[in-house]
């Protein structure tokens, strides 16, 4: 019994002797810590793989679909992880300045397999791809993946849209938006006037309308309705333009000549099966303005006025033309020109005398590579200047002033232009006010 | 009935929480959870999707381990001791004791992965995000991720995975060694987690036209017998989709249902069982 009732509290011996062996214990364990410290270094000196700068070899990932059951459904983390790894392997090219993405888009590939509903991987992981390996034909693929996987998310078509406009691909950048404006909610508010612009820009004038109209009648947004209004604007005037030259070619078919004005061919009547030209054009308006009618009258009511505060003039050939449009596509013409301007003059200590010099000092700069992509695209694949918007001579009636630059014709300026009032669509929060409005008038 | 059921749950809950190895799992989920943080500041763009997967991950996993570790041993525990003999000396069924058993380890799952589940959503909630510097009082420490439903859907259907697991670990429980029901318990956890797989395997057996009918028969027997975990899973639908299925109740009904069945069977198997 007193042996039993002694044994919890031991002697100091015992104590002392607990404390050895675990120090002895202490010590295995470090001693075999640091026996295994330099076996990285080890390797690394014997591995040609490992010090041959080539971390890519040595990566070993197995196909999502395996990692999948490897999971045991735990597959979201395991798609964290191999996007981290993702982040990590291009940290490490980028600052190693190597420009072997090898494993890169089988990372996202992995990552997608692993959780396919994760949209990130997809838009970003295009984005990576076509940045930095430059592989858009991957991109895409990794991209259409994600649509077939995430038939909600704009994000995914919208990347898919960049890179396309990115790439100078219009047409498919458009089929893009155009599915996230029809099908998917939560997008950028500019995907509208993203659209109405490039249709603007194939010269799909009615589309364009139709589009920038849609998107003002959806969105109270002020800053966004600016933006939306000022496409507007310039759509509406492109479109009264094809209308107007196709009216004054009918008007040359009755009067054997084309009209003087705009007001001489507003002014032709119905004649058998042909309506008036006003109501013509108040038709074709109400469709390209989704059915507004009554928008539509006030826009040819305003006639020969155009968007612009300015006015629709007829050239002698019949065509006609907006001169509010024909003063913003110059003013955006020669702030590129005038950047160019400053260059020679810096470069050569004087103005360029004529248009023929400056278009020589580009052609040098370009053959010299230092033009931008954009600044290519404008100048051309024979370096002109673009056609002047206002016809063929307008570029020799131009003068540069005394600071060496292109001068604005006389007018009014840009910011006067751009404020001028004109019939837009109303926002939802206008047309219910416009109908409480009403219903109280009754 | 439901006293001494509730008496031998107790009891267990009481036991349980006594247990050590408990504090070591809260211990690490909570280490996990925390852990996400680092992962989420280094995914890029993305740190709240990192920081739910972990989450959920870490309360999921705490669950189930807590199951099998502690489940697994739960009975063989009270036989070994001979502690049984005194509980069912008394008046107290051999069935009552099993969901007894059952119902206090529920209890202590519950409060743990209960515990560690709030200290998600407080962390997730308010440590998780970007502080945004303009934010003053208490809208600066709330500027983590949004507590959706879907969110707590998650939550709520991984307590009731684990009760699913539960439920097999004590049936293994009472019928042999604590080492052979963590094996077994983990073996059908796994199986479960991977059981939809099944189908998908039979349709790649067929289309390869190696699908003999005896090989996809009992391919069948074994979808049919393993928990479908996966369906208790609604990871996807908190991290990704925002929104819930339209079946969670006939998937409740399902959980309940498997459960009572595998402590129907442990009952049997313990009723036949000779100390």
């Amino acid at each position: 019994m007193p042996a039993t009732a002694s044994a919890p509290a031991q002697s100091p011996a015992a104590l002392s002797c607990r404390r050895r062996r675990g120090l002895g214990t202490f010590f295995i364990l470090a001693a075999m810590a640091a026996a295994f410290l330099p076996v990285p270094f080890v390797c690394n000196m014997h591995d040609p793989r490992r010090v041959a700068g080539k971390p890519d070899d040595i990566l070993y990932l197995p196909r999502g679909e395996t990692l999948k059951y490897m999971t045991v459904g735990y597959n979201g983390v395991a798609a964290d992880i191999t996007w981290i790894r993702g982040v990590l392997y291009v940290g490490r090219k980028l600052s190693h300045r190597d420009t072997n993405y090898e494993w890169l888009e089988k990372l996202y590939q992995v990552t997608t397999d692993l959780d396919p509903h994760w949209t990130r991987p997809y838009h970003t992981g295009a984005i990576l791809l076509s940045a930095l390996p430059q592989d858009d034909q991957r991109a895409l693929s990794l991209l259409s993946k994600g649509l077939r996987n995430n038939g909600w998310s704009y994000e995914i078509p919208y990347a898919a849209a960049q890179l396309h406009l990115s790439r100078g691909r219009n047409r498919e950048a458009l089929k893009y938006l155009r599915l996230v404006r029809a099908t998917m909610e939560g997008y950028p508010v500019v995907v509208g006037n993203i659209i109405a612009q490039l249709e603007k820009e194939g010269q799909d004038y009615e589309r364009a309308t139709r589009t920038a109209a849609g998107e003002l009648q959806r969105k109270d947004d002020r800053v966004v309705r600016a933006i939306l209004t000022s496409t507007y604007r310039e759509t509406i005037a492109r479109l009264l333009e094809v209308e107007l030259t196709a009216a004054n070619r009918h008007y040359a078919r009755f009067r054997g000549r084309p009209a003087g004005s705009v007001h001489d061919l507003l002014s032709l009547p119905a004649r058998g099966k042909s309506r008036a030209v006003r109501d013509g054009l108040i038709q074709n308006f109400t469709w390209a303005l989704n059915g507004d009618r009554q928008l539509a009258s006030e826009v040819i009511a305003r006639l020969p006025g155009d968007p612009f505060g300015m006015e629709f003039y007829v050239r002698p050939d019949g065509t006609v033309h907006s001169r509010g449009i024909e003063r913003v596509e110059l003013f955006r013409i020669l702030k590129t020109v005038n950047h160019f301007m400053k260059q020679f003059r810096k470069a050569r200590g004087r103005p360029a005398r004529n248009q023929q010099e400056l278009e020589e000092f580009v052609r040098v700069l370009t053959r010299a590579g230092k033009l931008r992509e954009g600044a290519r695209k404008f100048w051309g694949p024979e370096v002109r200047l673009p056609p002047h918007p206002c016809g063929p001579k307008g570029w020799s009636l131009m003068r540069v002033g005394r600071d060496g630059l292109f001068a604005m014709p006389p007018g009014p300026d840009m910011e006067k232009i751009f404020r001028s009032s004109y019939p837009v669509p109303p926002g939802p929060r206008e047309r219910k006010r416009r109908a409480r409005a009403l219903s109280r008038d009754k | 009935m439901i006293g001494r059921v509730w008496a031998v749950a107790l009891n267990t809950f009481r036991e349980a929480v006594r247990d050590r190895i408990l504090y070591l799992l809260l211990v690490v989920g909570i280490g996990a959870v925390a852990f996400s943080k680092f992962l989420g500041e280094i995914s890029v763009g993305d740190h709240l999707h990192v920081i739910v997967n972990t989450g959920l991950t870490a309360v999921s996993l705490l669950g189930v381990m807590i199951s099998v570790f502690v489940g697994t041993g739960l009975i063989y525990k009270e036989i070994d001791k001979r502690t049984v003999y005194t509980i069912l000396s008394k008046p107290v069924r051999r069935g009552e004791f099993i969901f007894g058993k059952y119902l206090g380890l529920l209890l202590t799952i519950a409060v743990c992965t209960g515990l560690l589940s709030i200290g998600f959503l407080v962390y997730y909630r308010a440590v998780a995000g970007v502080a945004d510097d303009r934010a003053t009082g208490l809208l600066y420490w709330m500027h983590g991720g949004r507590i959706t439903v879907p969110l707590l859907a998650a939550l709520v259907f991984i307590f009731v995975e684990i009760c699913v697991v539960t439920a097999v670990a004590v049936m293994f429980s009472s019928a042999s060694t604590p080492i052979l029901s963590a094996v077994l318990t983990s073996i059908i956890f796994t199986a479960g987690r991977m059981s939809t797989w099944i189908p998908e395997y039979i349709r790649e057996l067929a289309r390869r036209g190696e699908s003999g009918e005896v090989k996809s028969f009992f391919l069948q027997i074994l979808y049919y017998i393993t928990p479908n975990l996966s369906i208790m899973d609604l990871r996807d639908e908190a991290v990704n989709i925002g929104a819930l299925p339209g079946d969670l109740a006939w998937r409740l009904l399902y959980a309940v249902s498997y459960s009572v069945v595998v402590l129907l069977v442990a009952t049997l198997v313990f009723r036949r069982r000779r100390f």
